[in-house]
């Protein structure tokens, strides 16, 4: 039993997962901000990479083809194939690009923050999501509408064979979510951090202390956009294939169990949250029961979703906190204090 | 403009709006004593849709029957669910955005127990076995005995809540309750009961919408939260708090469904495809610069009218 594959989904998964819940964990734990549209700026991302490699690809390589055609699609590939570098170079192109798209469209749909609730907030960006996604489905012309665009060739496509191909971009994809936890670590601790709880816990407070908070919002949902946007194309590079019915606000609110099971505004549980999240979406794919020689008697898809629902809802209930409580901020001073053996 | 397009339009829009204002009321409702938005709302609809088609189909019960269990179906479960989950959190002074959190769950929860059911019974997609009359036409458009039962059954409920709210004693109590419910406790008003009369009614009229939406359409476990943005739009048309602006809400969302993007294909080439984003602009529109939606036709000079 070859277990490549599945090491490959569930890594590449969990990779993309933690980038996602990460970036809810800054806007939604950290600052306050519901961004029930995650969906739409993780879309974001997937489609810029098939915006852009679709038509670069087909324009560098001198074919006149419809770009969401599947003799599009497989020219694509080949070319891949042969041209290592321009693949990778595509592949870096987008992560660029969709993470400036995601950033300035973060900072713009924060503007509701300014005049609204947080509830108002979470629906207009749900609704937002759902506008999103229709309108790229009825549109043709900008990634196949409803049938979606295929071959967006994996940055490795050089690599011959699915199994080595697959371990090195799951590597590519755990290395960029590390650089994401890392980088979300440091904005946390920074002065900038505590601003970003003095919003979530008082932003009264905080505009009395002369802050701007709506500034504050503004980057955060820049800088989470991004993140989520740069998921997206590592996603759309995974599956070769961006379709709008991948991006249903359901992944929007498994992100949001992860951060919450995990705890939010604590970093290192929202790791063990996606960790347990993923294990649960990759270990109940009807394939891998297959994989064991599992015969169910119901449709296991439908009964993890029902899980996921019990699972939001019993934390909400009963331990809102999170397996892991946010933990107090972590300053240069403080750590200075505790090496000297004082107890602050 | 083709009179042949539009007076077909029309009068969808019509069946739909009603059907909008059934399903969408319990919403207002049920926000407005109990300040939670339900997303498990669509749910609701749901079970009464699967409760009536089921009835119908199965134990051959006739139309009336199959929806006063569907309405019966969606009572019971919104009941439920604001015993289990709403309540309890309350009592826990949960903010609302845990409230909406705990009932997207809800409805996560909801959906995927109809989706196992149904999937193990093979009604993934169904629709009731009722025989839809044509009546007759009015200009182009086909008139059916689907319209002769949902208008009047949705006008009719919203003139009975109106009597029930404006002159019992009950229901001017509920409306105190929306209106402030500290006063109204300690003015001995009996919260309890009255916030499970409300989800009741919240739950029975969606699950009336629900089954005839069974006699008019398909239905698959998925249908309440495929629709639960466009009723949510009725809701928050009528400011998440008035009634009276939600059932003018319903009408404007099926209206705007139909004869809107009708009138915008005819002139703009705006692709039918896109009818449901006239509902989601407005709701964007609406949420952004008037929260208290159409509520302040009902009562000018006064910020919110609560029911």
């Amino acid at each position: 039993m070859d277990l490549t594959p599945l090491v490959v989904s569930f890594v590449t998964f969990f990779g993309i997962y933690l980038i996602l819940a990460l970036s809810m964990n800054l806007e939604y734990g950290l600052t306050g901000l519901p961004n029930f549209g995650k969906v739409f700026f993780y879309s974001v991302g997937a489609y810029t990479s098939a915006f852009v490699v679709s038509r670069l690809m087909l324009a560098l390589g001198g074919a006149s083809l419809v770009p969401w055609s599947a003799e599009a699609a497989v020219f694509r590939e080949e070319l891949a194939r042969s041209e290592p570098w321009l693949a990778i170079g595509l592949f870096l192109l987008c992560l660029v690009l969709a993470a400036l798209v995601g950033a300035a469209l973060g900072s713009l749909l924060s503007s509701p923050a300014l005049r609204v609730q947080d509830v108002y907030l979470a629906l207009i960006l749900l609704v937002v999501a759902e506008i999103a996604r229709v309108y790229v489905r009825a549109t043709e012309g900008f990634i196949g509408g409803p049938h979606g665009l295929g071959g967006i060739p994996n940055p490795f496509r050089f690599i011959e064979g699915a199994g080595p191909r697959g371990l090195a971009y799951a590597g590519l994809v755990l290395a960029l979510a590390a650089g994401a936890y890392v980088l979300v670590e440091r904005i946390t601790h920074s002065p900038f951090g505590r601003l970003m709880k003095a919003v979530r816990d008082d932003e009264l407070a905080a505009q009395v202390l002369g802050k701007r908070t709506h500034w504050v919002k503004a980057q955060v949902m820049a800088v989470g956009s991004a993140l989520a946007a740069v998921a997206g194309v590592l996603y759309a590079f995974f599956t070769e294939f961006v379709g709008t019915e991948d991006f249903d606000s359901q992944l929007t609110f498994t992100v949001l169990l992860m951060v919450i099971l995990g705890g939010a505004g604590n970093h290192r549980g929202v790791v063990a949250g996606t960790l347990i999240m993923t294990a649960i979406d990759r270990f109940t794919r009807p394939s891998f029961l297959a994989l064991l020689g599992l015969q169910l008697p119901v449709d296991i898809n439908y009964a993890r979703h029902a899980l996921i629902g019990v699972l939001l809802v019993l934390l909400i209930l009963y331990r809102p906190q999170g397996l892991a409580p946010e933990g107090r901020v972590r300053t240069a001073a403080r750590e200075e204090v505790r090496h000297l053996g004082v107890s602050s | 403009m083709p009179w042949e397009e539009l007076t077909p339009s029309l009068f969808q829009g019509i069946l739909m709006g009603s059907l909008f204002v059934l399903m969408a009321v319990g919403l207002t409702l049920t926000y407005a004593v109990s300040r939670v938005i339900n997303f498990a709302h669509g749910e609701l609809v749901t079970l009464g849709a699967y409760a009536a088609a089921l009835a119908v189909n199965l134990s051959g019960l006739s139309l009336l029957p199959a929806l006063v269990l569907g309405a019966a179906a969606g009572a019971l479960a919104a009941l439920t669910l604001d015993e289990l989950i709403y309540k309890p959190l309350m009592a826990r002074r949960a903010s609302p955005l845990y409230l909406l959190v705990a009932s997207i769950g809800a409805s996560i929860i909801l959906r995927h127990l109809i989706y196992l059911a149904a999937d193990a019974g093979g009604w993934l997609n169904i629709k009731a076995r009722v025989m839809v009359d044509l009546v007759g036409f009015v200009g182009y458009a086909a008139v059916t005995s689907l319209h002769l039962q949902v208008v009047p059954a949705a006008l009719g409920l919203s003139l009975l809540l109106h009597l029930f709210l404006t002159r019992s004693r009950t229901g001017k109590a509920m409306r105190a309750l929306a209106e402030n419910p500290d006063l109204a406790r300690a003015s001995a008003i009996p919260v309890a009961r009255l916030r499970r009369l409300a989800w009741l009614i919240a739950g029975a009229m969606a699950g009336l919408g629900g089954g005839f939406w069974a006699v008019y359409a398909n239905i698959q476990p998925a249908l309440g939260a495929l629709l639960f943005l466009r009723l949510a739009a009725a809701s928050i048309l009528g400011g998440l708090t008035n009634v009276y602006a939600t059932i003018l809400g319903g009408y404007v969302v099926g209206l705007g469904e139909n004869v809107g993007i009708t009138l915008a294909n005819a002139w703009a080439g705006v692709p039918l495809e896109f009818r449901t984003l006239i509902t989601f602009a407005m709701v964007v529109l609406v949420l952004l610069f008037r929260p208290s939606g159409l509520g302040d036709l009902f009562t000018p000079g006064r910020s919110r009218r609560w029911i």
